[in-house]
């Protein structure tokens, strides 16, 4: 018979927690979440304002042997580390940031047992400075003291202080892999492309990020709107009883041809949560199930001009559409479900007008289709500036001025001839040699 | 890889010539990893076969590799090999497959083309197989990205610009984030090329050291050299060593080389336009004493440089009339 007198002890040992804790994050993305809370801290002290952001400042470094992360947005107090900075979730009590992107309550924690076993984490506020330094394979010995120890003396190399308030993190001992790739180039371009994207509203509203001395430019997100063209944009408050309204705009449109760029952006709280999705998550290839007919086409770069908007803010960043790693829309979110539907409706007519260009290109040739030089000289935007309720507006082909019929000839001939022709001729390439020789042709028959 | 001996001698491009004695004077100092003559040499050895010939006459190299992918002229290039050299006749992707990676490598990828997915992927190869003590130099052409001409020449229907079709051949962790379309043509490509080599040496190198209990192997990159005789080139020289062995690149002293400098230098071989008298004159007073300048005379004072800097390295042209 067993002895049930005793309880069944379920504790986690502290070495088996950190494991866990630490696998399910990608290493990218561990960096992101300390950018995040950095960013959390410059919204507590942010002044209002389209450059909202102005004077703060973001620096990340990392090598094989150490990572560091600071700024001087505006630090965090001894209460917030004791009652919830540094504990494994977020107490239901604790404060939040109101529109924070860090949420979750876990990202500070989980990056740092990801990256290394030594971390300090010190910070100043207007008041107060204080630091924790945990030695993490010491701490992990006692598995009933959760306890991390309070730092003696504080001496950030960054420079905060109770004047210049921030927040400076060391991570050294790096594991052995995670050392690795912080060396490589590879990495690097990673995060810096990923923060350009992922922050570009907070860095183009002033906020300066540095990775390993690069300062990162904010990714530019412009529609072609003008007189002629001009981009959808619908808005809405969703409001429910008792909770925080969850402010929405969706704006689709047409940019420059650029694979890389098109498809939809969603932003939850300034950050960015997808760029460029061409999935069915954000209504791409959709097929309406009881007729089988096709809403939205899936992605193909015909659509290379195609860019879409939805952006989400809400004071409790627990009602916006995300997943908990921020990598992702949470499709069973019912306020995204509903968005969703809009989204698909503002993108048809522009996938229509993206249609009717490719027709007018084939017909026409690019150098000489109306609508492609339309939107070849039409005007952008940044999406920002796009607020007011409007409809997908663009001229119609019948509405463009008629012009000469051209056709594409293409042919191939062997490498040395057109070489030699080039040289012959005065030309420098291949088309031009197909274009001379065409208008020499036709000359001499034409009798001219 | 492609066929550019059909349009250039390679034994008399000037600067290609001296870019193959100086890496010469490289693989002459690894000593302190093993005797270069016991190193394999492998490269692009077309119909010309001219770094087999310097690197086996004056280095003592006997096994030799050569990669060909034209198959065109298969039977030319058999007849053109000498010192019985191995002709490996398939692309540089499964040829590199098919080298005896247990040896040390004097490796030069000489490749026609600009930078492209499959040349990195080559180089990660590399990367994740040379044995500590192995040399790899990379040429690429530097005068404008693929993407930049295919832009240019692109009648479909939706054009992109060359910066685009860039980002799409290659992925994010390849490119450095700052680079836009000015990187794509001139010096700065040729600068782009190498960072990107670089960077897939580097993540080539993270993953083959996944096994902390390995001593992990690093690349020193000891210089790059930018040229062109027709058609600008940029190469990127450096040798693959366990941490275990640093002490031994540090023994080799590449920074001692005189077109090198310091570790990492860029070295541009500027061929200088100058008359056989001309020649003999500063020849008399090289090498420069510390201090003394040079006496140039009538000469252009930058050719004049030019040549001091390089002189060990040029070729001397004559033409022989039967």
């Amino acid at each position: 018979m067993a002895d049930d007198s005793q309880e069944i002890s379920a504790l986690p040992t502290k070495a088996f927690f950190v494991d866990m804790f630490t696998k399910d994050i990608p290493l990218p993305q561990a960096v992101l979440d300390l950018v995040d809370n950095s960013v959390d801290g410059a919204k507590r002290t942010a002044n209002g304002g389209p450059r909202s952001f102005e004077g703060k400042i973001i620096e990340v470094t990392f090598s094989r042997e150490r990572f560091r992360i600071w700024d001087n947005c505006g630090g965090f107090d001894k209460q917030t580390a004791r009652d919830y900075a540094f504990r494994f979730g977020r107490p239901k009590e604790a404060k939040q940031v109101s529109g924070s992107i860090g949420q979750f309550g876990v990202g500070m924690k989980r990056a740092l047992f990801k990256f290394g076993k030594h971390f300090v984490v010190q910070s100043a506020t207007k008041t107060e400075e204080w630091g924790v330094e945990v030695p993490v394979e010491d701490w992990q010995k006692d598995d009933d003291d959760w306890h991390f120890p309070w730092k003696k003396d504080f001496n950030p190399q960054a420079p905060i202080s109770t004047e210049r308030p921030g927040t400076e993190i060391v991570v050294t001992s790096l594991r052995y892999s995670v050392g690795n790739t912080f060396a490589t180039d590879w990495f690097k371009n990673q995060i810096v492309s990923l923060i350009k994207s992922k922050h570009r509203q907070f860095i183009s509203q002033g906020l300066s990020i540095k990775v390993n001395g690069e300062q990162i430019p904010p990714l530019e997100l412009v529609l072609i709107s003008d007189d002629d063209v001009h981009p959808a944009v619908w808005n809405n408050i969703f409001r429910d009883k008792g909770e925080k309204d969850v402010t929405v705009r969706v704006i689709a449109g047409v940019g420059t041809s650029a694979p890389r760029l098109a498809g939809w952006y969603v932003i939850c709280n300034g950050r960015m949560i997808l760029d460029a999705d061409r999935r069915d998550v954000t209504g791409w290839g959709v097929v309406e199930e009881a007729t089988s007919k096709t809403v939205v086409p899936g992605y193909h770069n015909q659509f290379a001009r195609f860019r879409g908007i939805a952006t989400f803010d809400c004071e409790d960043s627990g009602r916006l559409p995300w997943n908990t790693t921020k990598t992702d829309v949470d499709q069973d979110n019912e306020i995204w479900r509903q968005v969703l539907e809009r989204m698909m409706e503002l993108m048809r007519p522009v996938i229509d007008f993206l249609n009717e260009l490719d027709a007018d290109i084939e017909e026409h040739t690019r150098e000489r289709s109306p609508l492609f030089q339309l939107l070849s000289e039409a005007a952008q935007v940044g999406f920002e500036t796009l607020t007011k309720d409007a409809v997908f507006a663009a001229p119609e082909r019948e509405d463009l001025p008629d012009v000469v019929r051209f056709t594409k000839i293409q042919y191939s001939r062997e490498v040395d001839d057109i070489d030699f022709l080039k040289r012959a001729l005065k030309v420098g390439s291949a088309k031009a040699v197909g274009e001379r020789t065409f208008d020499l042709a036709l000359q001499k028959q034409r009798g001219q | 890889m492609s066929g550019s001996f059909k349009k250039i001698d390679y034994s008399i491009r000037p600067a290609k010539y001296a870019e193959r004695r100086m890496l010469r004077d490289i693989f002459r100092r690894v000593g302190p990893f093993a005797l270069p003559e016991n190193y394999v040499y492998a490269g692009f050895g077309s119909v010309w076969f001219s770094d087999f010939i310097l690197f086996h006459r004056s280095l003592g190299v006997k096994d030799m590799v050569s990669i060909e992918g034209s198959r065109a002229a298969q039977q030319r290039i058999i007849d053109n090999a000498p010192f019985r050299i191995q002709l490996d006749f398939a692309r540089s992707g499964p040829a590199l497959q098919r080298l005896d990676w247990a040896k040390r490598h004097f490796l030069w990828l000489d490749y026609d083309d600009p930078i492209s997915r499959e040349i990195l992927r080559d180089i990660r190869y590399v990367a994740d197989k040379a044995v500590s003590g192995s040399v790899l130099a990379v040429s690429v052409k530097s005068g404008a990205a693929r993407e930049f001409d295919q832009a240019e020449g692109d009648t479909a229907l939706q054009s992109l610009s060359a910066i685009e079709r860039f980002r799409e051949n290659f992925a994010v962790g390849q490119i450095p984030s700052n680079t836009n379309e000015e990187d794509l043509t001139g010096l700065p490509f040729a600068s782009l090329s190498r960072a990107m080599i670089a960077t897939e040496i580097g993540v080539g190198l993270d993953i083959r050291n996944g096994k902390e209990e390995e001593d992990p192997v690093r690349f020193q990159h000891i210089c790059s050299f930018d040229y062109a005789d027709g058609a600008e080139m940029t190469t990127i020289v450096g040798i693959f060593h366990t941490e275990e062995d640093a002490s031994r690149v540090a023994d080799c002293h590449f920074e001692e080389l005189s077109f090198v400098g310091e570790l990492g230098a860029t070295v541009s071989i500027d061929v200088p336009l100058l008359t056989v008298r001309e020649v003999r004159k500063l020849e008399s007073q090289l090498p420069l004493p510390t201090g003394t300048p040079l006496a140039v005379g009538s000469m252009p004072p930058r050719e004049a440089e030019r040549f001091a800097r390089l002189y060990r390295y040029l070729p001397h042209y004559a033409v022989l009339e039967s």
